[in-house]
């Protein structure tokens, strides 16, 4: 597994040939991509400025793969979340599993991104002409998370 | 004595200034309410906020998220913080 929190633009398709060069029998790569929206409550964000606990970070991500390798047959993850100033349209998360069938990849990806977004503490504020905000948790996040102890 | 080092993140560091703090408490505190209970003796500091509004905050000791019952022992990093919104 590979995590990476770094502060610069990242490149998921360099992400995706590491994975393929270091593993054997991968069928499949699953690649899920945030990014930082122009747009939040109808107002034009300048940038996004994100901040970690990094001792914990790398704890609860390794948390979560642990869990995903429990429910699938996956062959690696790579992890890859930017901290610091991150501007509109920038990549800000990626989520790549590889597995030998797609089914196990698609699940175990999505299943990660839900427990990235409560349980991995990183912290958006967006600045915008308005002034800066912290960004609230929403409620479907939690729900999505929660679904999962029921399957 | 017993130690903590207590780390604040986000909208909390923010409010309150700095990032972390050291507190020394010579009575035995068990849990992290009980660690809340005692720093908000203090009026004049934040931590009364902190304590009242609880609800709104998320905790972890020694790296990992934890309730406000959990227990806590002589040297544990916590920490204080908002929800957590990455992704």
């Amino acid at each position: 597994m590979t995590i990476t929190i770094t502060n610069k633009i990242f490149n998921t398709d360099k992400l995706i040939s590491c994975i393929l060069d270091e593993n054997s029998d991968v069928g499949a790569t699953v690649c899920f991509n945030g990014f930082v929206r122009e747009f939040s409550n109808n107002k034009h964000l300048d940038y996004m400025f994100v901040e970690h606990y990094p001792e914990m970070t790398e704890k609860s991500l390794y948390a979560i793969e642990a869990e995903a390798k429990k429910r699938w047959e996956i062959n690696d993850v790579s992890i890859t979340h930017r901290v610091g100033k991150i501007y509109p349209k920038d990549l800000i998360v990626s989520v790549i599993v590889a597995s030998k069938h797609r089914n196990n990849a698609f699940q175990a990806c999505n299943f990660i991104i839900d427990f990235l977004k409560t349980d991995a503490p990183f912290w958006k504020k967006e600045v915008s002409n308005d002034g800066s905000f912290w960004v609230n948790d929403r409620a479907e996040d939690h729900e999505k998370k929660a679904k999962w102890s029921s399957i | 004595m017993i130690r903590f080092n207590i780390l604040f993140f986000a909208s909390l560091r923010e409010s309150f200034g700095f990032n972390h703090k050291q507190i020394e408490v010579s009575k035995n505190i068990r849990t992290l309410n009980e660690l809340l209970e005692h720093m908000s003796l203090d009026k004049e500091s934040p931590w009364p906020d902190l304590t009242k509004n609880k609800k709104c905050y998320r905790a972890a000791i020694n790296q990992e998220l934890s309730s406000w019952d959990d227990n806590i022992s002589d040297g544990d990093e916590i920490a204080f913080f908002p929800p957590i919104t990455g992704g």
